[in-house]
């Protein structure tokens, strides 16, 4: 649903006097979000942020964004947790040290041996999962900084309807390209239909 | 939005899906096959026999897996009403359609067990057993494992693999083809749909007795409650190696080189990885229960695998079959890579092949008890029934494409398929 026809945009002015914390422009075409956010990526803002009701396929390209370092997170974790599960029931089953005070038990049973790699891999394999999945969750977090108790976005009244049927393109005042005027102006000459100007 | 790639389905339709001139290959090959067989029994009589048998057994299961691969693949992607796959599927159709023509290389095995040898299938007479004990356990088997109910049950796969994956599947795909778009052509999307949820259970449950029947009873002692599902997860494994194949050569030879896109390929990479995994897992589970359990019975089976000659063949499999190429299919740049996802392919192909060597051949030393410490048995038949098994498989396949198109071009899904998209960076 490619929207041709002209639009009228409204136009917020900053206030004298009132420190300045970004631009929010709204959209209410998908298309016309996406190429917004390709001209922002080519003029080389870095501190902005696009905000949809559902994930937009071929967002990303558009933005520029770069893969994930989630994925190393993970591995570097899973790794991590499959040697913690050999370790420790290498520790607690496999060896015991007398007069050391955590030490582990040799348990025997039904003439199995003491130390058996098969039987603790299911173990290992356990653990990995474990450790990749909150290495997952929590780098996910982590990378996106999140949680993040506040945003300038918050200032907005018209924001709310991005979990509904708008879309939305922010940009902080603190991007090193932030140009009060500038930016304003190449905003504006993006297809959307308000710019906010967001000020504490 | 609009996609830079993606074809219509009236660019598909110029887009060179036909076999054409590689079809006229399809009756040479069977013939070639044909022969082949015909030559290694006649080249391997007397005492060589057994062996031929046994790699005979190991290239018939070899090449079933990847055409029941098919076969479920295809129903699969029915019943979850898959998109993504449509332009891809009729390759998979082809061999699950041309799968009950198998049947045809499989009477020499239903020879060997109505001739009464025991070489190879001991459970046919249970008299030959000395052991009181081992008598008696393949005594309790009997019920199954007897000659007549053999005969009927491997009949019985290929009147089931004829039905759903000829007379279900290809046929309503080809009738589709020149068939206008409404009602008629989304009935029979409807039915298919319909059908595909039974007969995925169906067709399982087959996948799981022949598996039984052909490997697993090869040691009439042992058993393993999850070799129906061991067989499967290397069965996907060799039909996503051979897909990626089968679409390189296809793509070479100039056919749907704009329809299918690296977006496919980077599926099959995706499946591919994921049943490697399934296969290590699997594997592993079945060898972890039966090592801990520590019966006799069932031990016997890893016992004879993982000593003396077969040690380094395990271990082979521990890291060819899993480590590595979990290692190497895990990075989107080779899954999306020409080359390398292809060499990922031949590398799994080879590694499936050696998984039912390392299944069925200990079987024939067992038996015979011979050639302990002259390295892994290869024998010069086992490359002889590689060809000719494969030189007939391949011809089934490609008899049954014949003049037809390779993509499902009146598939009511076809336009949306074209457009799909991974939506990666």
């Amino acid at each position: 649903m490619s929207q041709t026809e002209a639009k009228t945009m409204t136009i917020e002015e900053p206030t004298e006097g009132r420190r300045l914390l970004g631009y929010l422009l709204e959209f209410d075409d998908v298309d016309q979000l996406t190429h917004g956010a390709e001209k922002l990526r080519d003029a080389g803002y870095s501190n902005w942020d696009c905000h949809t009701p559902y994930p937009v396929h071929g967002l990303d390209k558009a933005m520029g964004a770069r893969p994930s370092h989630v994925q190393w997170i993970v591995l570097a974790c899973g790794f991590t947790g499959l040697c913690t599960g050999l370790f420790i029931q290498w520790w607690m089953n496999a060896v015991q040290f007398p007069g050391v005070v955590v030490t582990g038990y040799q348990y025997f049973i039904s003439g199995k041996p003491f130390w058996s790699v098969p039987a603790n891999i299911p173990v290992m394999f356990e653990m990995t999962i474990l450790f990749s999945a909150f290495a997952s969750f929590f780098g996910m977090l982590g990378v996106n900084r999140l949680p993040q108790f506040n945003h300038f976005t918050m200032y907005s009244d018209r924001f709310g309807r991005v979990t509904d049927d708008r879309f939305f393109i922010s940009v902080s005042a603190e991007d090193p390209k932030f140009d009060v005027r500038k930016t304003r102006d190449m905003l504006a000459g993006l297809k959307g239909t308000y710019l906010e100007v967001l000020e504490d | 939005m609009a996609h830079s790639h993606g074809i219509t389905p009236e660019q598909l339709r110029k887009d060179n899906p036909y076999l054409g001139e590689l079809a006229r290959f399809g009756p040479i090959a069977l013939g070639i096959g044909i022969l082949l067989i015909a030559a290694g029994f006649v080249m391997n009589g007397g005492e060589a026999q057994q062996r031929f048998y046994f790699s005979y057994i190991h290239n018939y299961v070899f090449f079933m897996s990847i055409s029941i691969g098919a076969l479920l693949f295809t129903l699969v992607n029915h019943v979850a009403r898959a998109s993504w796959s449509v332009v891809i599927r009729r390759i998979p159709e082809f061999l699950a359609g041309s799968l009950w023509m198998m049947f045809f290389a499989g009477i020499p095995i239903l020879l060997l067990v109505n001739s009464g040898n025991v070489e190879v299938y001991q459970w046919v007479n249970i008299g030959q057993w000395i052991d009181a004990a081992e008598q008696q356990i393949v005594h309790n088997k009997e019920a199954y494992l007897n000659t007549m109910f053999f005969n009927i049950r491997f009949v019985m796969y290929f009147v089931v693999f004829f039905l759903f994956g000829r007379a279900l599947l290809l046929s309503n795909s080809l009738k589709q083809d020149n068939m206008a778009d409404g009602d008629e052509k989304d009935r029979g999307t409807l039915r298919v749909w319909q059908l595909s949820a039974p007969g995925l259970l169906i067709n399982f449950l087959v996948m799981t007795f022949f598996a039984i029947d052909l490997i697993m009873s090869l040691d009439p002692i042992w058993f393993s409650t999850m070799f129906g599902v061991y067989y499967f997860a290397g069965a996907m494994i060799g039909f996503f190696s051979t897909m990626i194949l089968i679409f390189k050569w296809l793509q070479s030879k100039g056919r749907l080189k704009e329809a299918v896109t690296v977006e496919h390929y980077h599926d099959f990479g995706k499946f591919l990885f994921a049943f490697v995994f399934f296969w290590g897992y699997i594997a592993f589970s079945q060898y972890m229960l039966i090592w801990y359990a520590s019966i006799p019975e069932e031990t016997r089976w890893f016992h004879i695998r993982q000593n003396a000659d077969w040690t380094p063949l395990a271990w082979f499999m521990l890291f060819g079959h899993f480590a590595l190429p979990f290692a190497f299919l895990i990075s989107r740049y080779i899954k999306r890579h020409n080359i390398l996802l292809a060499v990922g392919a031949v590398w799994m192909l080879v590694l499936h092949w050696l998984d039912h060597f390392y299944q069925v051949i200990p079987e024939y030393q067992r038996i015979t008890g011979s050639a302990v410490g002259g390295g892994l048995p290869f024998a010069f038949s086992d490359i002889l029934c590689l060809l000719a098994i494969g030189f007939f498989w391949f011809g089934c396949f490609l008899i049954t494409a014949g003049k037809n198109p390779i993509a499902p071009l009146g598939d009511p899904q076809i336009a949306k398929s074209l457009k799909f998209d991974n939506v990666k960076v």
